[in-house]
């Protein structure tokens, strides 16, 4: 299954509303659409809100929001949502809480997302982060989440574009093989 | 250098406005304004059935991860009790949403390597002056 299929990586600076509310995201930045819902959730409603998020390798887990973005953009209240852990990290507090986190497929080779969206195995849970520090500017999917989803990340520098998809027949053989 | 405010500058900071004041020994003007620091948060305790659940499926990892069978794998817990090893995680969850547990008594588990891990460690990337790297 292709869950980006030669998604353009944004190559300049621009500007995106979830809801009213302005969003920038920057040159060489890979943004892929999501929505959280509760671990009840098995099917997403149309109406299930949805944002923005950088796909970013860099990140070491799972997926990073901050606590003001889980509330007004997932819709989400986050003690609504059962603690699975915290962590320390210097001086901030990580909650780290259960959800079902679902990215949207987007339509080949363009920005523009389709009501299609893929599940994610996101068992470990989502990082809340405390709003002081601003930090992340936009949530996080992280490498953890790519790894743990046997998924197959793909970026073409030629065309600047990225491509994502669970692993079809070949793959599996190729795989075997290895 | 001590910052001695007006009855009305005062008023006008709460208000969020900046206010002009003099450093007495340089003659510099300086805008104020008043930064509120949110306190931290006290954690908060993971629910007992979690917890348990996140213990026995630690407990057990070392022996799931030599396992060739297991390893990648997906294992869901109750408390103690494992219900099961899946390819997914999803069709674990949802073997616990149909069995009628509450979200506080479950742990679906990835078998792989970084779950050894105790001492998590979030990558931060602070910006060259200090504060937080804006891009992401």
């Amino acid at each position: 299954m292709k869950i980006l299929n030669r998604l353009p990586v944004i190559t300049t600076d621009t500007l995106a509303y979830v809801g009213d509310e302005a969003v920038r995201f920057r040159d060489a930045q890979i943004i892929v659409w999501m929505s959280i819902t509760s671990r009840k959730t098995t099917e997403l409603s149309p109406t299930t809100p949805r944002f923005p998020v950088i796909l970013d390798t860099g990140h070491s887990r799972h997926f990073a929001i901050q606590e003001q973005h889980l509330v007004r953009w997932s819709g989400l209240r986050a003690n609504s949502l059962p603690i699975l852990g915290n962590i320390q990290n210097r001086d901030v507090e990580v909650t780290v809480l259960g959800a079902n986190l679902w990215i949207y497929l987007n339509e080949p080779g363009r920005s523009t997302f389709t009501t299609k969206s893929f599940k994610l195995d996101s068992m470990q849970g989502v990082e809340v982060f405390p709003d002081r520090n601003n930090h992340p500017r936009l949530p996080l999917l992280g490498l953890r989440a790519i790894l743990s989803n046997h998924l197959q990340l793909t970026v073409d520098s030629k065309t600047k574009t990225v491509s994502l998809s669970t692993p079809d027949w070949r793959d599996r053989i190729v795989r075997w093989f290895r | 250098m001590q910052i001695i405010l007006t009855e009305d500058q005062r008023l006008l900071a709460e208000k969020g406005q900046a206010v002009e004041v003099v450093d007495s020994t340089t003659n510099q003007k300086y805008m104020v304004t008043i930064q509120r620091v949110a306190e931290p948060k006290p954690l908060e305790e993971v629910p007992e059935g979690i917890r348990l659940s996140i213990e026995a499926f630690k407990r057990d990892l070392p022996e799931l991860l030599s396992n060739k069978k297991t390893k990648g794998r997906w294992v869901a817990y109750n408390r103690v009790t494992r219900l099961g090893i899946a390819r997914t995680g999803i069709e674990l969850e949802d073997k616990c949403v149909a069995l009628g547990l509450p979200q506080t008594e479950f742990y679906v588990g990835w078998i792989d390597r970084c779950e050894l891990n105790d001492d998590d460690e979030i990558e931060y990337r602070p910006h060259v002056d200090g504060g937080w790297y804006e891009d992401s």
